[in-house]
């Protein structure tokens, strides 16, 4: 597995190199020139040794003349802020000093990290259905899937709109995220063809940021559930004047253990002493969203899976004035809490783009977590990985304290379960989008 | 990438069919997919619509291929054959594309492995196929082996073509052509250099598989290249030097043989006897009063072999072997030797000659005898005296037969001498001096077959005649009027036309022969007594010498440079004088103390005069450090300052200057 391993990574340097020095005519060139080569052994019997010698004479001075470019350009890119799992996006590189007015004669090729797949990655990778026999036997169209995706994406070079008159020009590359988290641009390269137009003269500009891809978002129905008010104690400082927010009572002395924050510092700088704000409690309708993050090795297209549900989940619930709580596992309890309150919904979605797996705490953990969480709820959105016995005894115990659930399982659904009349869908890994287009409306 | 927008597709196919030699299916191919865009229509085509007539074509090839295999005489004919109507495969997939919208073919369509659902990106890419479809018709061509030049220049301006429309527009246009020709300049020398190397590489390996059938090692017999087709390959390789004083021998001669069967010559009457040694290294083959000595060398392949000699050789001196054995006939060879001989051959006008002509001398065999007559009874040779006959020989040969390396036959099938003799009437010396052989045979004139080198080859660079592997060369001798004489009966210019074969780079291999020659001729500690040094010796050595003497000088300036403190055009800023002048006063510096150190350490009278010697010795320490970064203003402040002071010290300005104060100034500046 390993040499076989080797020898991929062998064959997509190569073949990156090849792409990137040379032009698709310079490929052609070589090519004929490899065959012509083979034929050529016998220069009695054909003429393809002059072929050859044409083909290498070509491919010999394109490559001379481009061994060395220094065009003494400057190179950023315009990244936006976020990125999405599956929508298109476009960015910008800039490139300065260039002479005004000419049209740049190189192409801009940006690069992702390359991040090759390891052994238990490909070989969980092998049980996914083959694009054909030749994927079947060897495997190199899914480890070069698997590369795509660990990397993140795959660019395209772009070419370069001709400069302004400060000699200024951009060009304009096109990406699909392919994975959320983080996506690590390594060097810009300059792609500029010889006179014969067959072998790129390369300038490098090493330029190493990060990109956050969020999770991919499908769209969800309308879910219904109960709207019930729980207290939500200490205030919530953010949205201070509208509907349920804080409501000041009266100025007190501090007392040991007020939060710092309460002290209310034109009346201490006036009295000389500490004072601080006293607020009434508030009372915020609360929705929970338990995120399974258990997944065993090699499961990492099903996590993502679960990760897009959740994320869909958050994005698409009307919330109102009500908050989300979202709660998973890593190496310990990670809760976001999003909405009007609370903040956007995009800290949740950097939160999910970023989840890994949990590492060290078993499910037991989440589910005392939910538990503890559940008073404060009106409602309990479940994304599991399985439905198993714990599973079915959280949605119970959850169940019986009067929480409205619904249950989404990423995968398969051994066995006839049942979820103590929540409703329980299943969501296929490989096609979120539909398995959520037809998910209940209603918590249960 | 941009389409062809000049008719290139069907320029390739139109040369394709006349390199090929299917000037009508050119026709037809160019007809084809040029003639597709005059239609206007547009169809979509799918992607799995591209694949099923790649496959359909993939499948027509396969057939093709089956069908020229079965028909060829071997399977690289075969394939050959099948590559030549590349173009007439792949013209429906540029038919597809021209008649599609998209103008281009998906990839999946050449690559199986990329075909599938849910396929990789790479899946993804198309492929313009029109410059593809130029370059197959070139190869297709190719294969075709069209030897004219008008068909390589067409193929060149085609690539050219095709390249100048494939350019990115954004480079400078003037470059291209510039560029173009220079490429075309580099393919043509490479292309003669391939024909060359492969003629040496076949020399090489010919003469190889030549020396070990023909088991030429042990003078028991020799296989001629008699009925072989294609040009007769011998390399340029040094084999042996000869020197001396005088004109040298026209040939060395190395095998004498008397039966002739199967396009060999065999010495089976060959008795060799083991040459008694004199002394350390010296070996008697005849008694004869020695009249003259040539000094040889040679490589002793395989530690043993026969030795190339001068006619009348009767002594060997020098030749450090195990054991030297001498046949009947003359032939000499040396056993378990160092890879490189190097001897004198003594030689003598009064040499015993070869063995006495026996009934072996006069055999012809049957299959050639016919020939044989009809050639003496063409050259009327049956009414020339004995002696005469072998000039009566030659002179037929020169008049009515041609040397050539060179045997091409339309059935492709082997020679015979009869051929040679009957209807071919081209061949090389082994042809004429088997040929030669017979004739005087069949006359009753015993004869026999004898192998060996020219000698025409001067070399300056070594000072000696040199022997290649293309010298080899075969004649007859006779038994005439009691006597053995030698008959050359090739055709002269052979010389010059195995010269024409030379490739270009023996000007540049022979001295590093010369060089291997002369270290193994060092490392077996032997020497080459007649030769003397050549002053073109000084051609190799001195381009090297002088490389390593400049990279002597150059290192040498690279540091000078690093410990030079006076940087040129920056002189000496007066320190020199100022120290001369306290030397006059009884301050003398110590060798050991830096000026840095001493100046300051003087008993200065007043407090100004020691601040400025502080300030000279501060300054002058920089200045010496780093005479460029100081800068030529900085240097003339200094040397002001220095002047200054010693206007200072000549009035006066140190105190008295005791032992023990001299002393103590010395050892202080040498600690510090």
């Amino acid at each position: 597995m390993k040499r076989l391993l080797r020898g991929f990574r062998t064959a997509y340097r190569v073949s990156r190199w090849s792409e990137r020095r040379f032009t698709t005519a310079g490929r052609t060139v070589a090519a004929v020139t490899l065959v012509s080569g083979i034929l050529a052994v016998d220069t009695t019997r054909t003429v393809a040794y002059q072929l050859f010698a044409l083909g290498l004479a070509l491919l010999a001075c394109a490559w001379l003349l481009s061994l060395r470019w220094r065009p003494g350009l400057a190179v950023v890119r315009r990244l936006p802020a976020t990125v999405t799992v599956g929508v298109p996006m476009r960015y910008a590189v800039a490139i300065e000093r260039l002479p005004p007015g000419v049209a740049a004669d190189f192409a801009v090729q940006d690069a992702l990290a390359d991040a090759f797949p390891d052994d238990a990655q490909f070989h969980s990778a092998r049980h996914a259905p083959a694009t054909n026999a030749f994927d079947r036997r060897v495997g190199y169209p899914r480890w070069l899937a698997l590369l795509d995706r660990n990397r993140g994406a795959r660019i395209p070079p772009a070419t370069v709109e001709p400069a302004d008159p400060r000699g200024h020009a951009e060009a304009h590359v096109d990406l699909v995220p392919l994975r959320r988290g983080w996506l690590r641009f390594e060097a810009v390269q300059l792609l500029r063809p010889d006179p014969l137009g067959l072998v790129n003269a390369i300038a490098t500009t090493t330029a190493p940021v990060s990109l956050l891809a969020l999770p991919a978002v499908h769209p969800v129905p309308s879910i219904a559930y109960s709207t019930g008010r729980r207290h939500r104690p200490a205030g919530a400082l953010a949205v201070p004047q509208v509907g349920d927010s804080q409501e000041f009572l009266q100025l007190r002395d501090y007392r040991p253990g007020d939060p710092v924050r309460r002290i209310h510092w034109p009346s201490t700088a006036r009295s000389g002493r500490l004072v601080v704000k006293e607020t009434g409690e508030e009372y915020f309708s609360r929705v929970g969203l338990v995120l399974d993050t258990f997944a065993g090795v090699g499961d990492g297209a099903l996590l993502d899976a679960a990760v897009s549900v959740a994320a869909s989940l958050a994005a698409g619930l009307r919330l109102g004035d009500a908050l989300l709580d979202v709660l998973f596992v890593e190496q310990r309890i990670v809760t976001v809490t999003a909405g009007r309150p609370g903040g956007g919904i995009d800290g949740v979605l950097r939160e999910l783009a970023l989840a890994g797996p949990a590492v060290g705490v078993d499910f037991a953990a989440l589910g005392d977590a939910v538990r503890a969480h559940a008073p404060s709820c009106a409602a309990c959105l479940h994304v599991f990985l399985a439905w198993d016995d714990a599973r079915a005894a959280l949605v119970k115990a959850l169940h019986g304290v009067g929480l409205a659930q619904l249950v989404l399982v990423v995968g398969a659904i051994p066995g006839v379960r049942t979820a103590e009349g929540v409703p329980l869908h299943r969501v296929d890994p490989d096609d979120v989008a539909a398995s959520l287009a037809g998910m209940p409306v209603q918590c249960g | 990438m941009s389409g062809v927008r000049l008719p290139l597709g069907g320029a390739a196919a139109l040369f394709w069919g006349i390199a090929a030699g299917y000037p009508v299916a050119g026709v037809l191919l160019a007809l084809t997919v040029e003639g597709v865009r005059a239609i206007r229509a547009r169809w979509v085509f799918e992607r799995r619509e591209f694949e099923r007539v790649a496959d359909l074509a993939s499948i027509a090839l396969v057939l093709l291929l089956g069908w020229q295999w079965f028909g060829s005489r071997h399977a690289g004919e075969g394939i050959l054959a099948t590559l030549v109507w590349l173009p007439v495969v792949l013209a429906p997939l540029l038919v597809m594309q021209r008649l599609g919208g998209a103008g281009t073919v998906p990839l999946t369509a050449f690559f199986w492995s990329l075909r599938g659902a849910g396929a990789t990106p790479a899946a993804q890419v198309r492929l313009d196929l029109a410059p593809t479809f130029v370059w197959v018709c070139l190869l297709s061509a190719a294969c075709g082996n069209p030897r004219h030049p008008a068909m390589a220049f067409a193929a060149a301006a085609l690539a050219g073509l095709l390249l100048r429309q494939q350019r990115v527009s954004t480079v400078r246009s003037w470059r291209f052509p510039l560029v173009f020709v220079a490429a075309l300049g580099l393919a043509w020398v490479l292309q003669a250099g391939m024909v060359q190397l492969q003629a040496y590489m076949e020399a090489t390996v010919m003469e190889a598989l030549r020396d070990r059938l023909a088991n030429r090692r042990d003078g028991s017999r020799t296989s001629t290249a008699i009925g072989e087709l294609g040009r007769l390959k011998l390399s340029g390789r040094v084999v042996a030097r000869l020197r001396g004083t005088g004109p040298p021998p026209a040939r060395l001669r190395d095998g004498v043989y008397e039966s002739f069967a199967h396009d060999t010559w065999f010495a089976r009457q060959n008795i060799f006897r083991a040459v008694p040694p004199e002394g350390e290294s010296a070996w008697r083959i005849a008694a004869s009063e020695v009249s003259g000595a040539w000094g040889l060398s040679m490589w002793l392949e395989g530690g043993r072999g026969v030795l190339p000699l001068p006619p009348g050789t009767v002594r060997l001196d020098g030749l450090n072997v195990d054991r030297v054995e001498a046949s009947t006939t003359g032939t000499v060879r040396a056993v378990k030797g160092p890879p490189l001989l190097a001897f004198t051959a003594q030689v003598s006008r009064d040499a015993p000659d070869d063995a006495m002509p026996g009934p072996a001398d006069l055999g012809v065999p049957a299959t050639v005898a016919g020939a044989l007559d009809a050639v003496i009874a063409e050259a009327a040779l049956a009414g020339v005296p004995d002696r005469e006959r072998p000039e009566a020989i030659v002179a037929f040969f020169a008049s009515r037969f041609q040397y050539t390396t060179r045997l091409e036959t339309a059935d492709g099938r082997r020679r015979t001498l009869a051929q040679f003799l009957a209807t071919d009437r081209r061949g090389h010396c082994e042809y004429f001096a088997s040929a030669t052989t017979l004739l005087l045979r069949r006359m009753g004139i015993p004869a026999r077959y004898v192998t060996g080198y020219a000698v025409h080859e001067w070399s300056d660079l070594e000072g000696a005649w040199v022997m290649r592997a293309r010298d080899g060369h075969a004649w007859t001798t006779a038994w005439i009027d009691g006597a053995w004489r030698d008959v050359d009966p090739t055709p002269g210019g052979w010389i010059e036309a195995e010269a024409t074969g030379a490739p270009w780079w023996e000007t540049v291999t022979d001295p590093f022969a010369w060089l291997r020659y002369r270290f193994t001729l060092w490392r077996q500690g032997g020497t080459d007594e007649t030769s003397s040094m050549n002053p073109l010796w000084l051609l190799l050595i001195a381009p090297l010498a002088g490389w390593v003497a400049w990279g002597v000088v150059r290192r040498s300036r690279r540091t000078d440079a690093g410990v030079a403190m006076l940087p040129v055009g920056s002189p000496e800023p007066g320190i020199a004088a100022l120290e001369d002048a306290l030397r006059r006063l009884g301050f003398a510096r110590a060798a050991a103390s830096p000026v840095h150190a001493w100046l300051p350490m003087l008993p200065w009278s007043d407090a100004g005069t020691r601040a400025l010697a502080e300030r000279v010795a501060r300054a002058y320490r920089r200045w010496r450090f780093d005479p460029r970064e100081v800068g030529e203003a900085a240097r003339a402040a200094l040397s002001a300052d220095a002047q200054a002071l010693r206007e200072r010290v000549e009035r006066g300005a140190l105190g008295q200057a005791t032992d023990g104060v001299k002393a103590m100034v010395d050892e202080g500046a040498g600690r510090s």
